[in-house]
């Protein structure tokens, strides 16, 4: 009687083995999804929960593609251009229709354009501004945030004076000559100059963030967190009412799960689909978008102590690092190989010079040698496993690691989940660390201070291997008080060339962030910008 | 510990109403008493050894096991191929390409010796947090059960809180505080799995503290340590250790579920739940072997330790045993 009892357990528990395989399978087989193609909504799958929807305190590109729907800056860039045809954004008129700027490039003249108005009827002029930069600079205003002053101390960090010359004009005051200004105004990614309606402000203080209102050609709708964020047309924006009725930003992290969302109808578009799906998905009639965005997925050394210090080790490792194949078989070309900082989609980058430190392992064995570790060496590479822009770190790491080891360096991988990574990275590299992975990049040339300034040396800044070097901070000085655009440009490309050489930051490759678009999406547009614009998206049948 | 304590217990225990007589008895089967058997009767090891031989699945179980654990050290024999080196441009080649019958995966890596190596991982994973837990949850279960002492009772109490949290989200816990490697992934889960085996130790002293044989033993003059140690101590290591056997199934699992959310063993080590991990950003694209087979691997073992510990309870179970 026990025997068969017990049989009788056994085969229960095969059988809700198989009850889980069975619904396992169900579930990926995915359901019908039908809510996406029933109107004109359209639904995108991206990597990552947002941060908060305040335009100037949140921070992240996947944060800033939904503020960047509701909120317009004074300066805008041209997002109606594939890469193939802007491999840089221009610039272009946003809330300003135009700006004057002062020989000495000391003042900044912005005028506004006129009859917009915030999604909550209040009217856009030169106050709204003034009381918008005063909420990011101005620590003596009432509606000082600091959050928002923080990730937009770099935009703001040699304004002196703000005036309210009429209604529709204002004028900034600088110490001194700032020639990335304009592009910092537009850009997005660690908090933006997003213009909030002011009403909002005073009735919400702080939690503006759950009730954004800006004048953008989306108006927020809501925003069930872990789940989506939903906003729907504005019909009186001032560059013309997009088509679609509606946006709903789904996060799904997990890439396999995103790329599962789009083939079941859940999604319209999808951001990062894994780079194994994407010929498949493409032999399906999904369409497959990608650019050039300014986007390197890089190595910072650990310039404090050996070996990283040496620079004949960095060449070595730079030198030992088979890009190419990186780039096409593990990645299948959904990015291109960097062996300079500064990204394509960069005024900085040189466009005709051959790799610094192409693939080259002998020369790797031979410059280890010479730096005294002929046979050599022990070190850790950390990484997350997850994250917006980080492609996918886990295998990537893996193969740099076997690059190394062909070479003789012994890596250890540490990984962390996303959010505790990048304040650990933030935090300054530990000793024993050799190197940790980030990827990030603006399309102002300027971020290359921002990375390398011995002032931004972690924790203070994002300068997380501890790099000091004056002469490049000279370099970007001349280039920073440039007074006209062509000067600027010919010192960032020598301040590139001087980082792409020094190695403070091992460039590995630019990604070419691909997104997976449905049959039904129509003019879906991915320009060399970490983001995009939704004006002219149509949703076919 | 004092005599009285043992008395006291023992005296506390009789007065409570007899258990029904087990069926065994009834048929004459040797009864559970450690008291020594007959001579000619067939001793109670031998017993064990053939009631567990009769039972197939548990043989079959531990012909898996040994299997594995002779795959994971003869790895080196068994394969050719360095189970971290991997040809980047044949990755994800399938099963029975020429030279790997399992194939290769995300970078290139031969999946049997990763396979077979992963399995030293695996199965350490599997054993050496059950055996650094099983005899300090036995000295605590023995103590706390058979003293009822304030000490005790405190000791079970702050186990009982740590029930509180599920297994793995404790695991994860601990495992994002120590940090990844395989070393704090067995500490990890070993202090996870303490209070659980603690309370089986407690329970099985609990139980044999009131049986007759104790009292018998007592009148008949044991001292105390011979009371815990040579009456007491067999009959709670028997149920404990069919626990943690069955136990080592669920720390693979609990392991596998660590590395695959990046706070366990971190890769390129051929862990099976990091290859599992590995394997499932492609799984729906083609190439559902790279993560099947370590995730294949995995349920078979695990499996495998419940259907030996099944064996191994039945066989200990006088009542089973025949002669």
């Amino acid at each position: 009687m026990s025997s068969s009892k017990r049989l009788g357990k056994r085969s229960a528990r095969y059988s809700a083995l198989g009850l889980v395989a069975a619904l396992a399978l169900t579930a990926c087989g995915g359901g019908s999804g039908s809510n996406a193609s029933a109107n004109n909504t359209l639904v995108i799958g991206i990597e990552s929960e947002p941060d908060i929807l305040d335009p100037q305190g949140g921070g992240g590109w996947v944060t800033y593609r939904i503020s960047h729907q509701m909120f317009d800056g004074l300066v805008a860039e041209d997002l109606s251009k594939p890469s193939s045809e802007a491999a840089v954004t221009d610039l272009a008129p946003g809330l300003a229709t135009s700006w004057d700027i002062s020989p000495d490039g000391l003042t900044y003249t912005f005028h506004l354009r006129q009859g917009v108005k915030f999604h909550d009827g209040t009217e856009f002029n030169a106050e709204a501004v003034d009381y918008n930069i005063r909420r990011m600079w101005d620590k003596s205003a009432p509606q000082y945030n600091a959050r928002a002053a923080g990730n937009t101390t770099f935009v703001w960090q040699h304004l002196s004076a703000v005036d309210v010359l009429d209604n529709a004009t204002i004028k900034l005051t600088l110490d001194q000559p700032f020639s990335p200004l304009l592009r910092l105004m537009a850009q997005g990614g660690s908090g933006s100059t997003g213009i909030i309606s002011p009403t909002a402000l005073k009735q919400y203080g702080d939690a503006i963030a759950d009730h954004p209102v800006g004048t953008g050609p989306f108006k927020f709708e809501e925003r069930v967190r872990g789940e989506r964020v939903s906003m729907v047309r504005n019909d009186d924006y001032w560059g013309g009412a997009p088509k679609l009725d509606r946006v709903v930003f789904k996060p799904i992290p997990d890439a396999s799960a995103r790329v599962a969302s789009i083939r079941s109808g859940e999604t319209d578009i999808i951001a990062v689909p894994t780079p194994d799906s994407v010929s498949g998905l493409q032999s399906d009639g999904f369409e497959m978008v990608d650019a050039t965005p300014p986007h390197v997925w890089f190595f910072s050394a650990n310039m404090k102590e050996e070996p990283m210090k040496n620079l004949k080790v960095r060449q070595a490792i730079s030198y030992a690092i088979d890009r190419k194949s990186l780039a096409t078989d593990i990645l299948k070309d959904t990015a291109l190989p960097a062996y300079q900082v500064q990204a394509p989609a960069n005024t900085g980058y040189l466009q005709s010079t051959d790799p610094e430190y192409p693939y080259d392992p002998d020369k790797a064995k031979q410059l280890l040698a010479e730096a005294g570790y002929p046979n050599g060496f022990t070190t850790t590479i950390e990484t997350s496993v997850d994250g917006s822009g980080q492609m996918i770190p886990v295998p990537m790491a893996e193969f740099i690691k076997q690059n190394l080891e062909k070479v003789g360096i012994t890596v250890n991988i540490k990984t962390y989940e996303w959010i505790s990574y990048i304040s650990h990275f933030n935090a300054g590299l530990e000793p024993g660390v050799g190197m940790a992975q980030m990827s990030w990049g603006m399309s102002t040339p300027y971020w290359l201070s921002i990375e390398t300034n011995s002032s931004l040396i972690a924790p203070n800044g994002p300068n997380a291997g501890y790099y000091q070097n004056a002469d490049l901070e000279g370099v970007i000085a001349q280039a920073v008080a440039a007074t006209d655009e062509d000067t600027a440009n010919k010192y960032w490309e020598q301040a590139n060339q001087m980082a792409t050489a020094d190695l403070p930051m091992i460039p590995i490759v630019n990604d070419k962030s691909p997104y997976i678009l449905s049959k039904r999406v129509k003019n879906f547009v991915l320009p060399s910008e970490e983001w995009y614009d939704l004006t002219k998206v149509e949703l076919g049948s | 510990m004092s005599a009285e304590i043992i008395a006291n217990q023992t005296q506390q225990a009789t007065q409570v109403p007899p258990a029904p007589k087990p069926p065994g008895e009834l048929s004459g089967e040797p009864a559970p008493a450690a008291a020594a058997s007959p001579a000619r009767q067939p001793s109670r090891k031998r017993l064990a050894l053939r009631a567990f031989a009769r039972d197939k699945a548990a043989v079959v179980a531990l012909v898996v096991l040994l299997l594995a654990v002779g795959g994971a050290i003869l790895a080196p024999l068994l394969t050719s191929y360095d189970p971290y080196a991997g040809d980047s441009s044949r990755r994800l080649a399938p099963l029975f390409t020429p030279g790997h019958w399992l194939g290769l995966d995300g970078q290139g890596r031969d999946i049997w010796s990763r396979l077979l190596y992963g399995g030293r991982y695996s199965l350490t994973v599997a054993f050496v947090p059950v055996l650094c837990v099983f005899p300090i949850a036995l000295a605590l279960g023995l103590f706390a059960g058979a003293t009822k002492s304030r000490l005790g009772g405190i000791a079970m109490r702050v186990l009982d809180a740590v029930f509180a949290f599920p297994i793995v989200l404790l695991a994860l816990a601990l495992a994002a505080v120590f940090g990844g490697g395989l070393g704090n992934v067995m500490m990890a889960i070993g202090i996870t799995l303490l209070p659980y085996m603690t309370r089986v130790a407690y329970n099985a002293t609990v139980q044999e503290i009131g049986k007759e044989y104790i009292e018998a033993a007592r009148v008949a003059g044991a001292t105390n340590a011979q009371l815990l140690f040579k009456q007491l101590m067999p009959n709670v290591v028997s149920p404990l250790v069919v626990y943690a056997t069955s136990t080592m199934g669920l720390m693979i699992v609990t392991a596998s579920g660590l590395s695959f959310l990046g706070v366990g063993i971190t890769p390129p080590t051929p862990d099976w739940g990091v290859m599992t991990s590995d394997g499932s950003q492609v799984l729906l694209e083609g190439y559902a072997h790279v993560a099947t087979i370590p995730g294949f691997a995995v349920l078979v073992v695990a499996l495998a330790f419940n259907l030996l510990g099944d064996g191994i309870r039945d066989a200990l179970d006088p009542h089973k045993q025949t002669s």
